[in-house]
């Protein structure tokens, strides 16, 4: 669906940010593109939605170059953004004026989402709190029903039982013609929902791996005490015990930690890739 | 470029930005004829307080200032960047959130000036009967003959067609320089720019004319008479009459072409 090309960009000339970065995601997936502070995961969102021009290389979406912002990609797309505009209306006001611009928008689901996000439709959007007004806007880009669903970090500004409501809508809408990509820091938030993580680091995409490939690959294990018995390729270590990854031997899948994975990639790239013969 | 346009769709956009901004737009209007209104009030009762031509020059005072707000309003549009980002997200055709901005602002604006200006012709009309019939109040031939000048002749054509020109380069430099720049969303900031451009015409009208005058807009426009007059011995516009105006009009043309190909190449 997104294929992505040996593609550049930069902010300033002197500090590139992605230098030949190549990328495929396809439909039926739900990625968690994760990356340290800066390393651009919302500039990449921002290519993709053709909100930013690369400076070199090819984004194509279906089919279509997203710098012409053509209305038929337009349609098949929604961003949401960390910091986004509402204007001063209503929620039920809200989709009155937007909905119009998506065929597939569907009134009851959003309704439905905005139910149990516990989000008032007559409540004036500039009155709610920002994880309401997240809330709302969420809603909305659900019920659009794009193929393409781009989301930068959807849970900040969100209380903890809304987390799990935004973990259970979004695997109930994981269907095998559309494509969510959700770039976060707060990597725990995606546990059990992403099926797939892209890591984001030194202007290229370094890890892009199956959740079902990594289980089976590694093995995420956690230890009271101080003597560890496994040989870890990722280590970290706490005051009442430590956790590591560590090959998986077995042929039993492990639980993926999100944020040991994380850390592990991002300090040990090479052990940790090197397990993965598929290439990124 | 491209050149989808679907009308329904643009008249919803139309339609959203109608909604999304009336406020603020009969905002702008209300508070320029609120102020007008009280301006002229006690001008009218307060004699003393300002003569008569000043009076009604001081009308261009109020629509330099509606120009204040409709820089500030379009700055505003396109500085934010959320406000940019959802424009250019929204499933409709460049073409269509183009003019539907455009139509909004630089065409709604130029209307609700040109009526000011025609309102002003027809009461400077009114008035200078007025002034005319009462011999007590001291008025030279040469002032109220320039009354007689705002007519609607090429001069005045000319007038309205470079508020065209002054609204678009609005839009143009919109479109243009919407970076992230907290001073141009402003409105104090836009205020002084207008007072700035009344100031311009003013001095330059007395550095052609040796007249001190408050005529905002019609000020740049009889400078540039007296000066062709006094190289030429005529004015231009009554050599070629409609030349200054079909002039201008081409680069309003040519200014909207610029802003639409920008409008294409704008990120966030």
């Amino acid at each position: 669906m997104v294929e992505i090309t040996n593609l550049y960009f930069t902010y300033s000339k002197r500090n590139k940010l992605f230098e030949n970065l190549n990328l495929t995601l396809s439909e039926g997936h739900i990625y968690g593109l994760l990356g340290k502070n800066g390393t651009g995961k919302t500039t990449l969102l921002s290519l993709v939605s053709g909100l930013l021009f690369p400076a070199q290389g090819k984004i194509d979406v279906s089919g279509k170059n997203p710098e012409k912002r053509q209305v038929d990609f337009l349609q098949e797309l929604f961003l949401v953004s960390e910091e986004f505009y509402v204007p001063n209306v209503s929620p039920k006001k809200y989709a009155a004026l937007y909905s119009f611009f998506y065929p597939r928008f569907d009134e009851e689901q959003y309704h439905f989402y905005l139910k149990e996000f516990d989000v008032d439709p007559d409540h004036p959007m500039h009155k709610m709190s920002m994880g309401q007004r997240k809330k709302a806007y969420i809603s909305f880009a659900l019920a659009c029903n794009t193929r393409l669903l781009l989301m930068d970090e959807p849970t900040n500004g969100m209380d903890i039982p809304s987390k799990s409501q935004f973990r259970k809508l979004i695997a109930s809408l994981a269907t095998e013609n559309r494509c969510i990509v959700i770039s976060t820091h707060q990597v725990r938030d995606l546990e059990n929902l992403i099926d797939t993580i892209v890591v984001l680091e030194n202007h290229q995409i370094i890890f892009n791996q199956s959740v079902d490939a990594i289980s089976e690959k590694l093995s995420f294990v956690s230890y009271n005490g101080t003597n560890a018995t496994e040989q870890f390729l990722y280590e970290e270590i706490g005051a009442l015990g430590g956790k590591g990854i560590a090959a998986n031997q077995s042929n039993n899948p492990s639980r993926v930690d999100m944020e040991l994975l994380f850390n592990g990639i991002i300090s040990k790239k090479d052990k940790i890739s090197g397990l993965f013969t598929t290439n990124i | 470029m491209n050149t989808t346009f679907n009308f329904s769709r643009f008249l919803k956009v139309l339609s959203n930005e109608w909604q999304l901004n009336f406020k603020k737009i009969l905002l702008f209007w209300s508070g320029i004829i609120i102020m007008t209104v009280i301006y002229f009030a006690i001008a009218r009762y307060i004699e003393e307080m300002t003569p008569k031509y000043e009076t009604f020059c001081s009308l261009f005072f109020f629509t330099c200032v509606l120009q204040g707000f409709y820089l500030q309003f379009y700055f505003r549009e396109f500085s934010s960047k959320n406000k940019t980002q959802a424009l250019l997200l929204l499933p409709a055709s460049r073409n269509e959130t183009f003019w539907a901005k455009f139509l909004l602002g630089v065409v709604l604006y130029v209307i609700v000036f040109s009526a000011f200006i025609f309102i002003a012709i027809k009461w400077n009309g009114i008035q200078n009967d007025w002034i005319k019939g009462l011999k007590n109040i001291s008025l030279s031939e040469a002032e109220y003959k320039d009354y007689q000048t705002i007519d609607l002749n090429s001069t005045t054509k000319f007038a309205l067609s470079l508020v065209w020109l002054f609204s678009i380069s609005i839009y143009l430099f919109g479109v243009t320089l919407f970076k992230k720049q907290p001073i141009l969303k402003t409105w104090g900031l836009w205020f002084i720019i207008a007072m700035g451009l009344l100031l311009v015409t003013r001095v330059v009208f007395l550095l052609f004319t040796g007249i001190w005058t408050s005529h905002a807009m019609f000020g740049g426009v009889i400078s540039v008479k007296s000066g062709l007059r006094l190289k030429y011995g005529c004015d231009i516009s009554e050599i070629y009459p409609e030349f200054l105006f079909g002039f201008i009009i081409f680069i309003c043309l040519a200014l909207i072409l610029i802003s639409r190909v920008k409008y294409n190449e704008k990120t966030i």
